[in-house]
């Protein structure tokens, strides 16, 4: 009675502040009226109590019909009030405490109630409220305790405004509970899809709900598909929350997988997992005593492992279509865009392109290859690398960055680029092909110092390279040509045969030396002067004595031959060769003259007489006059 | 059909005519001995480059990634095959540095500089390098910087192609005087040219000398190749210390005892360093060394 006087008191005293704020402000204008029920906090130890606070605001008092509920007595521990004027806006806040105190251990939720003030009806959200049995030190293990190290969190079914917005799932009704032994605990498995295709990933939603007044915890074991079909990657974090079920709460531990099928085929899909969840048992007690009570003090929990099935689905995996399948598909299975950057705009022949190729969207992010150049004439391309980026811990979503080094072999502009992939929502492959960014390819400079020096841009290479390094500027890229080899260092000019080699060329010349000199010793000598015309003319009358034989001209021939001999006199007796005659001969050979006789007497007669010798057999006179000066030649 | 007259000096036309007369000469004489010549080097080369082409863009790739000591490897199995090669080290160079390896990556580009003095990438990265790691550069004379504009064996051969040029004109003036008339020279015009060619020459023999004057002092040049290393008063493990150089720091290799080598790091100034902290730029030259 003494507590429901001194809220009065509050409340009156509350009424009277409103009133003479009201009076005195009469210009300003009352905010509305809003109610918010929080209790703290939301696990006790049997023997303590929470406290729930009821805060309206925008009104001066309230009237609260607090609901009754099993086991926990509610009792009033006063009202706060509080008045602020803010930019001309009224705002008083009452607070209404009481205290929760709980009568046994378990579950409990304090349903919505009324809360009147300022001549309107709100309504509270529900409040759950966990009692456990102890003294309060520690609390005890979650009543869905995941296998991870994720903190349990308590159904509380006033919203936390800080807390983030639960994952969308799947929009599927809920399904009724099915009772698994004697407790009440289900597992369900929600697909977006039944057919699927080898190599894409799908997201899949596997729900555990467990009543939220049995106490349960999660086998350290991962959640197991019942089949070999797929590859699961499970979630780093188990996610939980509270459903309320045909007016039963359920706690609900929800696993969002991915799913990606390896197997082609149709199969029998559902999923296990294996959780501990508390039983009564009952003790032996006295007789004569009440049973509720009894049951209350004599009996204990008891942990019982169960494996928790969920229903099957019928799921039709197949392989990516072979018709229209392009020759540069990878095997990217998903939905996807490709946007391409490169760096720099200018460059010369020679020097590399970073180009960063973007493929993003929903799909196997981790099969995706590098989108290829449409045309790599005139270019030299090298093994991209890759990083991802995801959007969510299960890889279904995010981007993936590409970065290559193309260096141009001549000038020209890059070619279009180009990425396949397979969309399974539209059964079809897609070719995304964009053109590349615009960069300004020169030939390469005659003298590229300029270009190298270690003040230089950075170049692309340089780009791709610095994933593992920092940056460092100014160091030239690799080279992309090899230059000849060489077997060793050493100079040339210490080979042997490099030295003996120059000394062909100084042969050549002491020997061209020695020819000049030995010519212009020749021509600066009479005697060999005349002796080289002698022969000349021999050799020239010669020719002309051979004409003269195959045309039978005798006269012709007579003339070529003392001239021959003439020649060949004049030189061995160093005295011009008109003025050899028979008279001459006679007078310095006999012997000479004698064999010379005949050949000069026909001569003459031929040439001065104009008698003809046709019965001269020229090719004997020929042979004998050949014979003649084959041994005045030796004889000089 | 339009005719086009060009006004060309004797000079230029001697010289044109000279070239006419010496490509016919080969087409009569030497043409099958040239073809054969180039076809075996060229199938003797094919044979070698295929695999080396593969190999050296298998190493570029690894570089690319990133993953320099696969480079590396790659880089140095190369050399080990095929011998040196000025790309190969540039780029073994550039691994050696990314792989945080400076006394390496500054020997590799030295050497890249000996098979190519005029690569300016060569040049930047091997003064990149020094910046990086706190050495000076060396400063050169602009003659110094001339001579290097060509390693030993350019300039040995550019030598010998003008002595070899020198002495073929000279024969021919010799002997055949008449050809060189017959091609436009004339009598008068030879003398001044023949004074040029034969001053040309001694210019090119003169350099030569310098040359190998330089190669033979640059040649026992060697580049440390760990963080730091100690030079030692005496060829023995525990002498005294008598001072650090820093890595990628040049010395002058002068002669070998034991696993020591005298090295000359300063004008005037020498002292023992471990064999295994330095590196000559031309490689086994310390092997060679008795």
């Amino acid at each position: 009675m003494k507590t429901m006087s001194q809220t009065r008191v509050y409340v009156t005293a509350a009424a009277c502040m409103g009133l003479l704020a009201g009076l005195g402000l009469l210009s300003l204008r009352a905010a509305d009226v809003s109610v918010r029920a929080t209790i703290e906090p939301r696990q006790v130890a049997l023997g303590q109590a929470a406290q729930l606070t009821v805060e309206v605001t925008g009104a001066s008092s309230a009237r609260i019909s607090l609901p009754q509920v099993e086991n926990l007595d509610i009792v009033s521990r006063g009202t706060q009030s509080s008045l602020q004027i803010i930019n001309g806006v009224m705002a008083q806040q009452s607070f209404y405490v009481f205290a929760v105190l709980p009568n046994a251990e378990g579950q409990y939720v304090i349903p919505s109630f009324q809360v009147e003030a300022g001549g309107q009806k709100v309504a509270t959200a529900p409040l759950a409220l966990k009692v456990f049995q102890g003294q309060g030190q520690a609390p005890p293990p979650p009543a869905v305790a995941p296998a991870t190290s994720s903190p349990y969190v308590a159904g509380n079914t006033a919203p936390d405004p800080q807390a983030p917005a639960p994952a969308p799932r799947p929009s599927t009704t809920t399904p009724k509970p099915v009772n698994v032994g004697n407790e009440t605990v289900f597992l369900r498995l929600y697909s977006p899809r039944n057919e699927m295709v080898v190599g894409q990933v799908v997201p899949v939603t596997v729900k555990l709900y467990v009543r939220a007044d049995r106490q349960a915890e999660l086998v350290p074991s991962p959640l197991k598909f019942l089949s070999d079909a797929f590859t699961v990657t499970l979630p780093k974090k188990l996610e939980q929350d509270q459903e309320m079920i045909d007016n039963t709460l359920y706690n609900v531990g929800i696993w969002n997988v991915a799913v990606v099928p390896v197997k082609t085929g149709d199969y029998t899909v559902g999923v296990e997992q294996s959780i501990r969840v508390a039983e009564r048992v009952k003790m032996r007690r006295p007789g004569g005593l009440d049973e509720s009570l009894l049951d209350a003090m004599f009996s204990q929990y008891r942990m019982v492992e169960k494996k928790v099935q969920s229903t099957t689905q019928n799921w039709k995996i197949s392989s990516v279509p072979n018709e229209g399948k392009p020759e540069n598909f990878s095997g990217a299975i998903g939905d996807y865009t490709l946007t391409v950057k490169a760096q720099p705009d200018k460059v010369k022949v020679g020097e590399p392109i970073s180009l960063e190729m973007t493929i993003d969207g929903k799909g196997n992010l981790d099969r995706v290859n590098a989108p290829v150049l449409t045309s790599t004439d005139g270019f030299k391309t090298y093994s991209p690398t890759s990083k991802v980026e995801l959007r969510d811990d299960l890889g279904l979503e995010g981007r993936k960055i590409f970065t290559e080094a193309v260096v141009p072999l001549k000038v020209g502009s890059l070619p279009p680029i180009s990425f396949t992939f397979f969309n399974p929502d539209t059964k079809q492959y897609v070719t995304r092909t964009v053109e590349a960014p615009r960069v300004a390819i020169s030939e390469a400079p005659a003298s590229p110092v300029a270009a190298v020096t270690p003040t230089a841009t950075p170049s692309a290479t340089q780009k791709v390279e610095e994933d593992a390094k920092p940056a460092e500027p100014a160091l030239v890229p690799i080279k992309v040509y090899l230059s000849p080899f060489v077997a060793n260092f050493t100079p040339v000019f210490r080979n042997p045969l490099f030295i003996a080699a120059q000394g062909v060329p100084l042969i050549a010349l002491v020997a061209g030396f020695l020819v000049a000199r030995r010519r212009q010793r020749l021509e600066n000598d009479p005697d060999y002067a005349r002796t080289h015309e002698a022969n000349r003319t021999v050799r020239t009358q010669l020719e002309a004595m051979n004409t003269a034989v195959a045309r039978n001209d005798a006269a012709a021939f007579f003339t070529a031959a003392r001239r021959a001999v003439q020649f060949r006199l004049a030189d061995r007796w160093r005295i011009k060769a008109d003025d050899i005659t028979f008279e001459v001969i006679s007078e310095r050979s006999t012997e000479l003259a004698d064999s010379l006789k005949s050949l000069f007497l026909v001569a003459d007669e031929m040439a001065y007489s104009g008698e003809a010798h046709t019965d001269v057999t020229l090719a004997d006179w020929q042979k004998a006059i050949v014979s003649l000066l084959g041994r005045l030649e030796k004889k000089v | 059909m339009r005719h086009v007259t060009l006004d060309v000096n004797p000079c230029c036309r001697a010289a044109l005519c000279a070239a006419a007369a010496v490509h016919r000469t080969a087409l009569q004489f030497g043409t099958k001995l040239i073809l054969l010549l180039l076809l075996i080097l060229l199938s003797s080369g094919l044979l070698h480059a295929a695999p080396a082409d593969t190999a050296f863009d298998a190493a570029n790739r690894a570089f690319g990634s990133g993953k320099y000591t696969e480079a590396i490897s790659g880089y140095e199995n190369l050399l080990k095959q095929n011998g040196y090669s000025a790309s190969v080290l540039f780029n073994l160079g550039n691994a050696y540095y990314r792989h945080g390896q400076v006394g390496l990556a500054i020997l590799n580009y030295e050497r890249a500089l000996r098979l190519d003095p005029r690569d300016p990438d060569i040049h930047a990265n091997l003064k990149y390098a020094r910046t990086q790691s706190g050495l000076p550069q060396p400063s050169e004379r602009w003659w110094r910087v001339l001579l290097k504009s060509l390693n030993p064996s350019q300039w040995a051969w550019a030598a010998s192609f003008a002595f070899s040029l020198l002495c073929l004109l000279w024969v021919v003036r010799l002997v055949r005087p008449e050809w060189l008339q017959r091609v436009g020279v004339s009598t008068p015009l030879l003398t001044p040219i023949w004074r040029l060619i034969l001053f040309l020459n001694v210019a090119v023999l003169f350099l030569i000398v310098a040359c190998g004057a330089m190669s033979v002092q640059d040649r026992h040049e060697a580049i440390v190749i760990v963080k730091q290393a100690s030079l030692l008063v005496s060829p023995f493990d525990k002498s005294e210390v008598m001072t650090t150089l820093p890595e990628g720091d040049s010395v002058n290799a002068e002669k070998k005892y034991g696993d020591y080598v005298l090295v000359r790091y300063e004008k005037g100034k020498s002292a023992w360093v471990n064999q295994s902290q330095i590196a000559t730029v031309e490689p086994d030259l310390l092997k060679a060394t008795p």
